[in-house]
């Protein structure tokens, strides 16, 4: 029996290029896609690794999600989900009406076979150290470990001021307050600020249970959880559809004040549901001992273990331009970290310049007189002559013709700069066409041009 | 030990470590327990040395040079046993004194204390009952409190608590009266809001949160160590603000004026290390069984009794003493006796008898001569000096003091026993009793849990000579300071039994108490102990919370009476009735109160210290029904306060509109009707004279010091609120005026004529009233409903020449209107 089941959630929209083909999963992060990387954080840890992996993936990304992961040594198992709850045509809808998390477990529930659930979204990027969070699963005996991070504006360029590409859109990250216990990493409370007027209360059983807590306005959850699976069934039979924002702070409350979870199913109907559902498991299953198990997992004090990483390499989310520069910029560290293999552009080539930081796709063709800085090539890209490029994402078969100047943007694929264009701090979105001589300074190029889309901001809420 | 000469040597002398320890817990509950004692807390034994020697020989080790007691109701005692002490022999600079007797509250102790003028450094304040027991050392509170002043030069207060483990509801060193709930910045220790009260929610601003570089972090209950490293300028804070009554209110305040005054204050948690502030019964008992228990090592019985041995010995003169100790429940402390520890925490003091077929089990002191018969069950208790425990009797978890005798067969669990109780065969005590001083237990008496049982008024002989000798002794601070406790309430027994004078004190010490048979036995003395004046206290600020919120003072001061001795919560009324066996000890004291009041065996006495007490004593009638005690408690309340105001107003000349302004505020803080504001405003006025400043002042006589005050102010007041055109007014003025001179016949009643005339003639009351309620009187008097007590006869006389005049007066002038 195994001890995990891994769930790695793998959907999302990608709306870096404006062609849907690439879901957000099949990001390139020096040149491999996002999902790679969280593949690598499952694989770090044994017995991740050897848990079954559910992949959780829409339709229409289910075939070139399966055509990736089938070149990669894992077994898996890809699942796709419904996306919406009706298939609208209308953008501006769909955000409204995307599914939580728990809409989407809830149609992979029955898959579940282990005693605890490893979730994982593909969006998390960094070396993260799974040994202690799994530890202190273990040792606490918790309902729930969960990863936090801490909020922090990537940053390896040091002093140098960070200018975001592309239009100026406002990111504004919603704090929440994690009240832990120091001596025990235990999570208290979580509370959105969304959800608060202008204080926070402080509940006083909960404080005399846990007198000394501090209150966490540093941290962001990584949504990276391991969880029981007798709390996951309380969440799937409840009606909340969003796990981290309706559920977990429900759920830690609860734990906190020593009530069942089981009061978090609402109606009736369902509670009762859920008790048959125990006793028919029970007529099921003859590995008594696993059965008790369980149920201890209901009542007895179930905890919710936390855990916060302070490793040197930094873990976040990839869920905005600034996270996805940063990413790239860490990609070969990262990637050397994980398969010992060095990426890095290691050519030398003549009246060529390239730093040593930068790594450059197959088939790629350069111009002489060109310089390369901090900079991460796609496949097939075509530079030409005469070219200064710093700081920049180019994704794959991007044309950029002579005398180009770009500075900390990001092209993508099949986009074309014409010669001598001034780029600084723009996004060009992919099949753009930009004419020569163009100067463009903190612009969002695309198809559908004026839309005032969030580019670059994946749904939060899985 | 540091050697006594390093300690006032080696420093410079404005870089003396100072404490300084307030000896009181200003607990009503606690105060009149203590009082029965007749011994304050902060003397009370623990294994054979007062409380406070434990105290200062933790400063001791801690390196405090300076030592400033301040004590309020027993001065007299802890001043003369540290007179007494070698503590003042070894150290003859070391302990300082200030008697602060008028103080009600921390905040006048420390006005008091600012008034001496000697505090220009950074001190430790311990407050609670200025007795901490601790091993560890206290010297690095200074340097903690330093390193806060030098990253924040605003700080002026560094708070120190103690860490408890999670559970710490269930932690025997927590006692409700220590419920906090502090936020503070989890790296600088910085306090941003602390609050005392029970709330099921508390809230932390999102500002607060979302500043920049300030991580909060919760302390909920931690051990109050009650001890707090003060900058001087708290001193003058306390004295600016004359609400700061508490700690607990300075601290309030001082974070809510942080952006106007811009003082902050610290905290630091102690999360190792043996602490306990010792501050009500059940923590004195916990310290007595941690003593012997030895978490507080070095501080354990048979070191200290070593150390005073030694000093004792190296003493060269003993006869240095100036007062003479004649209380001999004092004078066991000035004898040392060797000690000795045996395995499982037994100690021996000195000389004992213990017969061989005992069983003293472990964590037992037993005390000097004391004799310990065959079959007798010990563990984990202490037994004072001569004491006698009676054959196969059981003693857990209990305090017995000195002269003790307990017969045989008797059962003792969890319980205080004072100096001189004597228990007899087969009597059962539970748990938290105490027996004050002198009581006496019968045959086969079972006491339930939670009793206090007294054999003495709290009135007690020793008072009386504090009062005298030590205004003697020591020159009382100055007087000038403005104090809170201006409006005190009498009503409480403790401050009542200052306002007294001393000629009432004496009467009450020769009243005997009355033995409650039914509760000691027929062969016992002694009654249980009742609250009704901390009840009422208490039960007076619920019923104005609904009606207004001028209260919110009130509501500050009954938060100091909100716990009960034991340091338990006491549960708001309206909760008690629906409380069960569990509450018992809240419930049993106002039940008894009613009862009592029922039984006339106790009434007697009860009544005539109250009569004693007030000085207008109609309204003071025990024997109604219990609702009403509330309300004329109340309305005389407010007519002292009347009686001060005017006073007042009378020696400071104050400005007419200032004093009805002043009246006009009492009416809402003391709810009374508006016809009870009127009478107690005629009251007021007429019995004013009375009051010691003003007839002292020039004249003696009560006709002239009222034709004084009356000439000045007072006539004025009755015009404003008797108007000379209201029927109704005047008739109630005139109703006033006769009931005081009915009581007050001497020197009143003889004299209706001139006040009637004085008011006649200044316009205050018109003849036709006059005229219409003598008729009316003549008229009850003719159909027997009133009855003219010879006493009363030369009153009537009196009025009725008076108005003879007055119709002639009216006939005259009548005619000379005529003439004209």
């Amino acid at each position: 029996m195994k001890e995990f089941t891994v769930i790695l959630y793998a959907g999302g929209n990608n709306r870096l290029s404006t062609d849907l083909s690439i879901p957000k999963a099949l990001l390139p992060i020096g040149n491999r896609p996002l999902i790679w990387f969280s593949l690598e954080i499952i694989q770090s840890h044994p017995s991740l690794a050897s848990s079954p992996l559910l992949i959780l993936t829409s339709g229409q990304y289910r075939q070139i999600l399966d055509d990736y992961l089938s070149t990669l040594n894992i077994t898996y198992e890809l699942i796709v989900y419904r996306q919406h709850h009706e298939s609208t045509s209308d953008d501006q809808q769909q955000i409204q009406d995307e599914l939580g998390t728990l809409d989407i477990l809830r149609s992979c529930y029955s898959r579940i076979r282990t005693e605890s659930i490893c979730l994982i979204s593909c969006d998390l990027f960094g070396k993260v150290n799974l040994t202690s969070l799994i530890n202190m699963f273990r040792v606490r005996d918790a309902s729930l470990s969960m990863l936090l991070i801490k909020t922090i504006i990537p940053s390896t360029t040091g002093k140098e001021t960070i200018i975001q590409p592309g239009q100026k859109i406002k990111f504004t990250t919603e704090p929440e307050f994690y009240t832990v216990d120091q001596s025990t990493n235990r999570v208290t409370s979580i509370r959105l600020k969304a959800d608060l007027d202008e204080y926070l209360p402080l509940r006083q059983n909960i404080l005399a249970k846990y007198p000394r807590t501090i209150i966490r306005t540093d941290l962001v959850d990584a949504h990276l959880y391991l969880i029981k699976k007798s709390c996951l069934d309380i969440a799937i039979r409840s009606d909340y559809s969003s796990f981290r924002k309706e559920f977990l702070p429900k759920m830690i409350r609860q734990m906190a004040i020593d009530q069942p979870l089981e009061d978090l199913i609402s109606t009736p109907a369902n509670r009762t549901t859920m008790i048959r559902q125990q006793t028919t498991d029970l007529d099921d299953n003859a590995d008594l001992s696993r059965l008790l198990e369980e149920y201890d997992c209901d009542n007895q004090e179930i905890r919710g273990g936390c855990y916060y990483s302070t490793d040197e390499t930094q873990i976040f989310r990839v869920k905005h331009v600034l996270s996805y520069l940063e990413a790239n910029r860490q990609a070969s560290s990262l990637i050397l970290s994980y398969t010992n293999e060095d990426i890095t552009f290691k050519e030398r080539l003549e009246q060529i310049q390239i730093s040593s930081d930068c790594i450059i796709g197959d088939g790629h063709d350069i111009g002489k007189k060109t310089t390369i800085r901090r900079t991460i090539i796609g496949k097939n890209c075509r530079i030409e002559d005469k070219c200064k490029i710093i700081n920049c994402v180019l994704l794959d078969n991007v044309h950029v013709k002579e005398g180009v100047t770009l500075q900390n943007s990001i092209i993508c694929s099949r986009s074309t700069i014409g010669s001598k264009c001034e780029i600084q701090n723009s996004i060009i979105c992919s099949n753009q066409q930009i004419e020569g001589n163009s100067k463009l300074n903190g612009e969002t190029i695309s198809a559908i041009n004026h839309e005032s889309e969030v580019y670059m901001v994946y749904d939060d809420e899985q | 030990m540091v050697k006594p000469t390093n300690i006032n040597s080696d420093y410079r002398e404005e870089e003396r470590l100072t404490c300084v320890l307030v000896l009181d817990t200003f607990n009503n509950y606690t105060n009149e327990i203590v009082s029965h004692t007749s011994l304050p807390l902060c003397l009370w034994p623990v294994d054979g040395r007062p409380l406070l020697d434990y105290t200062i020989h933790t400063l001791i080790r801690s390196g405090i040079q300076e030592i400033i007691l301040l004590a309020t109701s027993y001065s007299y005692e802890i001043r003369s046993y540290i007179m007494n002490s070698h503590w003042l022999q070894t150290y003859p600079k070391l302990i300082r004194f200030i008697p602060c007797k008028e103080a009600r509250s921390l905040g006048d102790c420390l006005k008091d204390l600012e008034q001496e003028n000697i505090i220009n450094n950074h001190f430790i304040l311990l407050y609670g009952n200025g007795t901490l027991i601790t091993n560890e050392k206290l010297n690095n509170l200074f340097n903690i409190h330093k390193e806060n002043i030098k990253k924040d030069k605003n700080c002026i207060m560094t708070l120190v608590y103690r860490q408890l483990d999670s559970n710490h509801f269930e932690h025997p060193s927590y006692t409700d009266d220590q419920h906090l709930c502090i936020i503070r910045d989890a790296n600088t220790y910085r306090l941003y809001d602390y609050s005392t009260e029970y709330l099921d929610r508390y809230e932390i601003s999102l500002d607060l949160l979302e500043k920049p570089n300030v991580t909060i972090e919760t302390l909920y209950c931690p051990l109050d160590c009650h001890v707090a490293v003060c900058s001087p300028d708290v001193l003058h804070l306390f004295k600016d603000n004359f609400d700061y009554s508490t700690i607990n209110e300075f601290v309030k305040g001082i974070v809510r004026d942080e952006e106007i005054a811009g003082h902050t204050i610290y905290s630091y948690l102690y999360e190792t290390g043996y602490f306990l502030s010792v501050h009500n019964l059940r923590l004195y008992m916990k310290a007595t069984f941690d003593i012997l228990r030895r978490w507080s090592y070095p501080l354990v019985p048979e070191i200290i009794a070593s150390m005073h041995k030694q000093q004792l010995s190296t003493i060269t003169n003993p006869t240095l003493p100036q007062i003479k100790l004649n209380d001999s429940y004092l004078s066991f402390y000035n004898i040392c006796y060797p000690i000795i520890y045996d395995k499982h925490n037994i100690y021996k003091q000195g000389d004992i008898q213990l017969d061989r077929l005992s069983n003293i089990q472990q964590d037992v002191f037993i005390g000097y001569k004391s004799q310990i018969l065959s079959g007798v069950c010990l563990r984990s208790s202490l037994i004072g000096q001569s004491c006698i425990i009676g054959k196969n009797t059981k003693i857990e978890n209990s305090i017995i003091w000195n002269h003790v005798q307990i017969g045989e067969n008797c059962i003792i669990k969890n319980s205080i026993i004072c100096d001189n109780v004597v228990i007899r065969n087969n009597v059962q005590i539970d748990k938290e009793c105490i027996l004050c001083k002198n009581v006496i237990i019968g045959t086969n008496v079972h006491l339930n849990q939670h009793m206090t049982i007294i054999a003495s008024n709290s009135i007690t002989s020793t008072n009386v000579v504090d009062e005298i000798e030590i205004d003697e002794d020591i020159s009382a601070p100055l007087k000038n300071v403005k104090r809170s406790n201006s409006k005190q309430r009498s009503s409480s027994t403790m401050s009542s039994e200052k306002s007294v004078s001393e000629k009432s004190i004496s009467l009450s010490i020769e009243e005997t108490i009355t033995s409650n048979s039914d509760l000691v036995g027929i062969d016992g003395f002694g009654r249980q102990l009742s609250f009704i004046s901390t009840h009422d206290d208490q039960t007076k600020p619920i019923e104005h919370t609904d009606d207004d919120d001028d209260d919110i003072n009130d509501n500050d001061k009954s938060q100091l009476n909100a716990f009960d001795a034991w340091g338990y919560r006491i549960e708001p009324i309206e909760n008690r009735d629906l409380s069960h066996d569990d509450e018992d000890n809240e419930i049993k004291p106002k039940q008894y109160r009613l009862s009592n009041l029922k039984k006339p065996s106790d009434q007697p006495s009860d009544i005539q210290s109250e009569d004693e007490n007030s000085e207008i004593d109609d309204s003071e009638d025990p024997s109604s029904e219990t609702g009403s005690i509330n309300e004329t408690n109340d309305v005389s309340e407010f007519q002292q306060e009347v009686i001060r105001t005017l006073e007042r107003a009378y020696r400071q000349k104050l400005h007419m509109e200032n004093i009805i302004v002043e009246l006009n505020m009492l009416k809402p803080t003391y709810d009374v009707s508006p016809t009870e504001f009127d009478r107690s405003i005629v009251r007021a006025v007429f019995l004013l004279p009375f009051e010691k400043k003003i007839s002292n002042s020039e004249t003696t006589n009560y006709w002239n010091s009222l034709k004084l005050t009356m000439d000045q102010i007072t006539q004025f007041i009755l015009k404003n609120y008797m108007k000379i055109t209201n029927e109704q007014s005047q008739i109630s003025l005139l109703n006033g005026l006769d009931s005081i001179c009915l009581k007050h016949i001497q020197p009143i009643g003889e004299r209706i004529v001139n006040i009637l005339n004085y008011l006649y003639e200044n316009d205050v009351i018109d003849e036709q009233w006059i005229l219409q309620w003598y008729e009316n009187k003549q008229k009850k008097i003719e159909n027997n409903e009133l009855i003219i007590k010879p006493e009363e006869k030369i009153y009537y006389d009196k009025l009725k020449q008076f108005v003879e005049w007055l119709q002639n007066a009216e006939s005259e002038d009548d005619d000379q209107d005529d003439e004209d």
